[in-house]
């Protein structure tokens, strides 16, 4: 006790000071309109943030289900819907190919693990070969491509984003049918490069690019993303565009992982040429 | 001692007056509001205690932040005054330590041109109702999201301020021209 009062005594001008200056922040909190506006708003703030997150698990909890049934029927519909774009194009080209119906299938998986911020990104998928995935077959999500398949266990399967150095898309423009290859710089996940345009088609910012089907993992006309700047002319018979991605990397969760059935088919015949 | 306990009581009326019926009413294009008021702490005798200090700036600090300032509409201040005011005692003796001119300080005097001379007097001002006008000027906002605002509105208000103390002192004393 005698020690606590030496201690105040010997300090009673720092003490002092602290003790007034509380009871002026005190006052000023109190009694100000705008610092007691703010810290209402905060506090506020805070409540709602809480209160919005507890809100969406709750309804994601609740929409588990329904989501697993949209999946599903997504998928089936798309398996439905595709033939006729096919159909399409053979028209067009006065073809008809009897074998391309149906040569997609899309299996849906969710995204289990997920990585944006590196420079070798991965997904992990929670379907494997049990429901029919293989290596190297192509991902996308509805609202543009993924990346490819590259290892497979029985109930997951890993997956290489085009957020990753290593793999390289082709793509084409949409409204000029010319092609370039996708790679991804490393910097915004939201963004990639695609080299190899040639100079001299004309070119807009938000130009839409899909994949070209040139490499036989991704089907054509997947919607990969929109021109977000190009370098000028610098002489050269190639340019390279900056292109914003349509799939928004870290919201992802749905995918569709797609079965090409005439791809060995195609490799082998492919390859056949190649060694004349 | 009664004398001059009653010299700076009625200093203390008039300059709580002078700021809050005055100068208060000053606010040129919004940027500039002079406290002349911090004089009175600025003045007081060297030997006087710490606690008195600390206290006399509270009750100073109070009595400006009581009335209603400045233009209509603008609000109290509660607290915000008596912050700074605060703040300023507790950093007085640091100061005083830390410019001091030759030694001690001569006890029974107080701070002013007269006896330490017009540049140790400016500096001494300067400092002072610089971190006193600081403080004031970024507690009144209170965030430092207009803080180049705020820092215009208080360097303008710290020179006016300024000016307006040596012009005080000027009638105080002749300022001894070395």
């Amino acid at each position: 006790m005698r020690n606590l009062l030496r201690f105040l005594l010997r300090y009673n001008f720092p003490i002092l000071f602290i003790v007034l200056e509380l009871i002026a922040l005190l006052l000023l909190v109190l009694n100000n309109p705008i610092p007691h506006t703010r810290f209402h708003t905060s506090i506020q703030t805070v409540n709602g943030f809480i209160f919005e997150r507890s809100y969406g698990l709750k309804q994601f909890l609740d929409l588990k289900h329904e989501n697993n049934l949209l999946a599903r029927d997504n998928s089936r519909l798309r398996v439905l819907v595709k033939p006729y774009f096919d159909l399409k194009d053979s028209l067009d080209a006065y073809t008809y190919d009897s074998e391309s119906r149906g040569t997609f299938q899309f299996v849906p998986a969710r995204v289990i693990n997920n990585s944006v911020n590196r420079q070798s990104n991965y997904l992990t998928l929670d379907k494997g070969s049990l429901s029919g995935i293989f290596p190297d077959m192509a991902v996308v999500a509805p609202d543009g491509i993924v990346g490819v398949v590259r290892n497979v266990s029985a109930h997951y399967s890993t997956v290489i984003p085009i957020l990753n150095s290593k793999l390289q898309v082709s793509v084409v423009l949409k409204n000029s049918n010319y092609f370039g290859s996708l790679v991804w710089d490393g910097k915004n996940y939201r963004e990639a490069i695609v080299n190899e345009i040639p100079t001299h088609i004309e070119l807009e910012k938000g130009d839409t690019l899909v994949t070209s089907g040139y490499s036989a993992l991704f089907p054509p006309g997947e919607m990969v993303g929109v021109i977000e700047s190009y370098e000028e002319l610098q002489g050269g018979s190639f340019r390279t565009l900056r292109i914003s991605l349509s799939t928004d990397f870290k919201k992802l969760s749905r995918v569709y992982v797609i079965h090409n059935r005439g791809k060995e088919e195609r490799l082998e015949i492919e390859l056949l040429t190649d060694d004349r | 001692m009664i004398a001059s306990i009653v010299k700076y009581f009625l200093f203390f009326v008039a300059l709580v007056l002078v700021q809050v019926l005055v100068l208060n009413n000053v606010q040129i294009s919004g940027y500039i509001n002079p406290y002349v008021y911090v004089l009175f702490i600025l003045l007081l005798p060297f030997e006087t205690p710490g606690w008195l200090l600390l206290v006399l700036s509270f009750i100073l600090g109070l009595s400006i932040d009581i009335f209603p300032q400045g233009l209509a509409g603008w609000g109290n201040t509660l607290g915000i005054h008596t912050a700074a005011t605060v703040l300023l005692a507790f950093a007085r003796p640091l100061v005083l330590d830390w410019i001091n001119p030759r030694g001690e300080y001569e006890s029974g005097t107080s701070p002013g041109s007269k006896d330490h001379g017009i540049g140790w007097f400016f500096l001494y001002v300067l400092i002072l109702i610089g971190i006193h006008h600081f403080a004031l000027f970024f507690l009144e906002d209170f965030s430092l999201r207009h803080f180049f605002h705020t820092f215009i509105r208080f360097v303008f208000s710290l020179f006016f301020t300024i000016l307006l103390v040596l012009i005080v002192e000027g009638f105080r004393y002749r300022p001894r021209i070395n």
